[in-house]
């Protein structure tokens, strides 16, 4: 039990080894907030040595890995198309590339060394309700049961409206559900809030109105 | 509900390759074609890809597709607005297992075309990262043997039990993959790794989202002062630990419903810290998580387990359900 506790490890070791080297060759978009240091010679040579085990290891166990493939009851056409479309995605997650439909699945993966800012600007869109009360628009909410104002607004379209929520057509599309629903063009507005509570800090709010398509698609 | 001989006497560690090869059912596989279709109708529905289209949206900078770019452009023109109606018709008929092959066939070029579109734009994976492969595996699994209309109208012919079981492992093996992926993703190359789980990541992404999160909207206010740090630090370490469980279903099954608490407790908070939309996504493919054995598989096996570690051998005997029929 022992042994193979100890064998489980020292194999874990060796890909991990092998997946620190695959996933350094080619630079990530991830990798724009933080610049990973570079190995030195010794450690290229030390982590690079380390992979003859495992290659040895591989070699060894293939005949009875194809063995077990080939004992699969699967059809050989979706034995050779699936299986192919599975190894290239265990490729494209050791060198950490994204190319469409595959994917290293490197979302909120990237490194951060600060704290984000005590104060920070955010574009919301602020919406007068039915009791004249001035609201929040949050699209994430839009998208859920929980929804307020907006109808027919799922996750997907709130990502996309997220994301481009300063263009023309997301802000014809919002004023257009708000209007159904007898309720005033919204605002778009630049608004600073604390990062400690989320809580609006109060005070002049720059006022944006999308006039042109096609504007920033980053929403801050 | 009975246990099949097989897997009374298959010991608990057993692996994706083995699981494969014991039998399943087909109304789990067929549960599976009806959820996912579910899902996709919700996608080709979606109000997401025609308000890019009206935006309209460019190419995201530092995304990449395997389709060459004359093709996108020409996608983007052509193919993308018709191939959601396409994609919508072909859904609501895998749903309802209706020409279930050619439907599967249709589903799985409409949404591999319009969700490149969406990808390009929107640079984010979704739900096309786990059911591509989904779709692919249902082009040669036998998804439409039970509970549609294909199985209605026409006469089945009977087949091994296997038939069933390893479609549905093999997407598990997928969908545990993806999770293994997210947290390999997070810790390699290791020096950025370790910079990761100091949570400066999870904190600066819950500090952006806050007006987007459930907790803002039920207290009115974050759920905790987010400029503490040491629970970002815990929560890197957590989400990365649930990701990196899911290598576990690969080899031991008990592993699963673990594993599977752990993923959807991630997700939840996730969600309730503003990123919503991968709770749904997860709930619908964890269905290839689920025991067969739920479905009332009962075929009968023969006595002896060649591979000591491993179940049955390919049963020829058709499923129950089937032969009952």
């Amino acid at each position: 039990m022992i042994r193979r506790i100890v064998r489980v490890a020292v194999v874990a070791c060796l890909i991990a080894n092998c997946l620190d080297l695959t996933t350094s060759i080619i630079a990530s978009p991830v990798d724009r907030w933080y610049d990973t240091p570079k190995r030195a010679a010794w450690e290229w040579a030390i982590q690079l040595a380390l992979v003859l085990p495992l290659v040895l290891l591989a070699a060894r166990q293939a005949p009875r890995a194809v063995a077990a493939l080939r004992a699969l009851p699967v059809p050989r056409n979706a034995l050779v198309v699936c299986g192919l479309f599975f190894a290239l995605e265990v490729g494209h997650i050791a060198l950490r590339l994204e190319t469409y439909p595959f994917s290293p699945v490197a979302m909120y993966s990237n490194a951060v060394t600060t704290p984000p800012p005590v104060v920070q600007d955010t574009w919301r869109y602020l919406v007068i309700d039915h009791s004249k009360t001035l609201q929040m628009l949050s699209f994430e909410r839009e998208s859920t049961a929980a929804s307020q104002f907006l109808t027919d607004f799922d996750y997907r379209t709130a990502a996309v409206a997220t994301q481009y929520s300063r263009t023309r057509a997301v802000f014809s599309l919002v004023t257009e559900q708000l209007a159904a629903q007898g309720l005033p063009k919204p605002l778009i507005v630049r608004m600073p809030y604390s990062t400690r509570t989320g809580v609006p800090i109060p005070g002049p709010m720059e006022r944006f109105e999308p006039l042109l398509p096609g504007h920033a698609r980053d929403k801050r | 509900m009975r246990v099949t001989n097989a897997e009374s006497r298959a010991p608990a560690a057993t692996h994706v390759f083995a699981r494969a090869r014991l039998p399943g059912s087909p109304k789990h596989l067929a549960l599976l074609r009806i959820v996912l279709g579910g899902y996709l109708i919700s996608v080709f529905s979606s109000g997401a890809i025609p308000l890019l289209m009206a935006i309209p949206a460019r190419v995201y900078p530092g995304t990449r597709s395997a389709f060459p770019l004359g093709f996108e452009e020409f996608a983007a023109q052509h193919l993308v607005r018709p191939l959601l109606t396409v994609g919508l018709v072909a859904s609501i008929m895998l749903c309802i297992g209706l020409l279930t092959r050619t439907a599967t066939l249709v589903t799985l070029v409409a949404y591999v075309i319009t969700q490149n579109y969406y990808y390009r734009m929107i640079t984010a994976h979704d739900d096309w990262l786990y059911f591509t492969f989904f779709l692919l595996v249902f082009l040669f699994a036998p998804v439409a043997d039970a509970w549609s209309v294909d199985a209605r109208i026409r006469p089945r012919r009977s087949r091994p039990a296997t038939d069933y079981r390893w479609p549905v492992e093999w997407m598990g093996a997928w969908l545990a993959l993806l999770y293994v992926a997210a947290g390999v993703a997070k810790l390699f190359p290791l020096r950025k790794g370790i910079v990761w789980l100091n949570g400066y990541s999870i904190q600066g992404m819950v500090a952006n989202e806050v007006h987007e999160s459930g907790f803002y909207w039920i207290l009115g206010h974050s759920a905790f002062d987010y400029q503490v740090h040491w629970p970002f630090v815990v929560l890197s370490w957590v989400a990365v630990a649930a990701e990196l469980s899911a290598i576990t279903v690969l080899f031991w099954r008990r592993a699963v419903p673990w594993v599977a608490l752990a993923i959807i407790g991630m997700h939840a908070s996730i969600a309730m810290f503003g990123i919503t939309g991968f709770l749904n996504i997860f709930l619908v493919a964890s269905i290839t998580w689920w025991e067969p054995k739920w479905f009332g598989d009962t075929t009968p096996k023969p006595a002896a387990d060649p591979i000591p570690d491993a179940p049955q051998a390919p049963n020829p005997s058709p499923a129950p359900e089937l032969a009952a029929s």
